[in-house]
């Protein structure tokens, strides 16, 4: 369940790889870096401003989202119709400058975010799990299934998916391509901003965190890049194989995630969930 | 006044010149053709009224309203739609959602609920498959599909870009057929780009003929089909000389 529950987190940071990877062409490695701001944000509104949690999360969600949209906005739209190259170091780029402002304004030290959820295991059917845990899972299912909602039934979601699929086309359909790349950072950082204070209980609020940023990574290439449910599914399964191995030979677990693409990708070379073969063109 | 004016446009990618100067109008309620090679710039042409690329000098306008270097969704919004060569429809998404995304910028659900009903009826063969996803149709499934899609924006201009492209000759006449019914019950004023000349002009109210950047030859179809030149170069018709054959090559007159 501890697996499951971390596996989750590389899914939702997986996932804003892929929102953004499939509407923009563009891969976000500032993804990592967003997330860490999400927590440092959500520590500053619950330590010092001593706002409830809930409220914290959800004004911490607003944040991101005008993050993400300031960024598209004035970072990534200049370099529209630039080769992939430009758009990848600039990403790489604005990935070292929000870990830098964020050292600037809250510092090297680890800070406890403290949430409402019991430390203690509870007892869900006969496996003992701790409430924290159940939170991120629920969290992330309950936000999948929001975006699912979204993209799938609602002219909006249906339009960014159409803009991700084919650009020229959505744009000769009155859908304001521009728009909807801004709208995707959007929801890309707001991910990334939840999935940074969910996984705060588990690990401590640093400038480290950004680091979830490879396993994220690799569950978005292991779930077939360009899938939303691969991305989770890829995230589950990395975090899972990483607890698991993390049982019995401790020394291997940092490695794990790797491993666990490496053989996936011998047999799929395509990732999990990556775009099925019967595309006409 | 004409629908669409285009006033001497000229339109450049970096240093070439597609577009040398043209000037053509499109009055309201035709179905007006552009013939013509490859790279004689008849797909620049539809690209610069849709506003995928801007013209260097010159004008378009709309309705009486000027509508160059506005973006291409605004002008979908005034009403000119482009269905662009290859079809380009939204693989992933069931042919009802490609639908749907046509009417993105229109709020009217009752009306839109119409033109779907309307669009079924031109092409049944998309209500039969309207959950397969779009990038499993045939070819010519994707154009009536491609078509549909820019009709639920209900547009007063449908420009075509090649509809013909990669179809058999069955079903290029069928979705020139599909063009006309169009016109005549919607009343859309239709602006068609096509190499295949024969279907074109046989479909045609007026047509423009459009060499390496300029319109070379203009008038109504009919009168275009009964041209020497148009015949001999486009339709591929030779008035027998001695034994039917000539001994010189014929020189178009336009040059």
């Amino acid at each position: 369940m501890n697996g499951l529950a971390v596996g989750a987190i590389y899914g939702l940071t997986a996932l804003g790889f892929v929102l953004i990877y499939k509407a923009t062409e563009v891969v976000n490695f500032a993804q990592g870096d967003l997330l860490m701001l999400g927590a440092f944000i959500a520590w500053t509104l619950v330590v010092p401003l001593g706002l409830p949690y809930v409220l914290a999360l959800v004004l911490t969600i607003a944040a991101m989202a005008a993050v993400g949209a300031g960024l598209d906005r004035f970072v990534m739209r200049p370099i529209i119709g630039q080769p992939h190259f430009a758009g990848i170091m600039l990403t790489i780029g604005l990935a070292f400058s929000i870990r830098g402002i964020a050292s600037l304004v809250w510092g090297p030290q680890e800070r406890g975010l403290p949430t409402p959820f019991a430390q203690q295991p509870r007892n869900v059917g006969g496996v003992l799990v701790q409430e924290s845990m159940l939170a991120i899972a629920a969290g992330t299912a309950l936000l999948c299934a929001v975006l699912y909602l979204f993209f799938r039934h609602t002219r909006l979601g249906v339009a960014m998916q159409a803009a991700s699929q084919n650009q020229l086309a959505a744009y000769l359909m009155a859908i304001p391509v521009k728009s909807v790349f801004t709208l995707t950072w959007a929801i890309a950082a707001a991910v990334s901003g939840i999935a940074g204070v969910l996984i705060a209980p588990l690990l401590a609020v640093e400038l480290n965190l950004w680091i979830i940023v490879l396993k994220g990574f690799a569950a978005a290439v292991l779930g077939g890049f360009g899938s939303i449910p691969g991305a989770i599914l890829g995230g589950l399964l990395i975090g899972v194989a990483e607890q698991l191995v993390g049982v019995y030979e401790p020394s291997a677990k940092g490695i794990t995630a790797y491993v666990v693409l490496l053989v996936v990708l011998f047999a799929f070379p395509r990732g999990l969930l990556g775009e099925p073969q019967g595309k006409r063109v | 006044m004409a629908l669409l004016d285009i006033a001497n446009i000229e339109t450049w990618y970096g240093p070439i010149p597609a577009l040398r100067g043209v000037s053509l109008g499109v009055e309201k309620g035709r179905i007006v053709a552009v013939l013509g090679a490859n790279g004689a710039g008849k797909t620049t042409l539809l690209r610069t009224i849709a506003g995928i690329v801007d013209p260097r000098v010159g004008g378009v306008s709309f309705a009486g309203e000027a509508i160059h270097g506005l973006d291409p969704d605004k002008i979908v919004r005034r009403g000119v739609s482009l269905v662009p060569e290859g079809r380009q429809v939204f693989p992933l998404l069931s042919v009802a959602e490609n639908l749907a995304v046509g009417a993105f910028a229109r709020s009217d659900a009752e009306e839109v609920a119409k033109d779907l009903a309307q669009v079924y009826a031109l092409f049944p063969r998309l209500e039969e498959r309207r959950a397969q996803t779009a990038g499993m149709l045939s070819g010519g499934e994707q154009q009536m599909l491609a078509i549909g899609r820019a009709l639920m924006g209900r547009p007063a201009l449908l420009m075509l870009d090649e509809p013909s492209l990669g179809l058999s000759p069955l079903l290029v006449v069928e979705i020139f057929g599909a063009i006309r019914r169009i016109n005549e019950t919607m009343g859309t004023t239709v602006l068609v780009v096509e190499q295949n000349a024969r279907v074109a002009l046989d479909h045609a109210h007026d047509a423009h003929i459009m060499e390496l950047g300029r319109v070379v030859l203009s008038g109504t179809a009919a009168a275009l089909a009964a041209n020497p030149d148009v015949r001999e170069f486009y339709l591929g018709i030779r008035e027998g000389g001695i034994r039917g054959q000539r001994r010189w090559r014929r020189r178009k007159t336009w040059r």
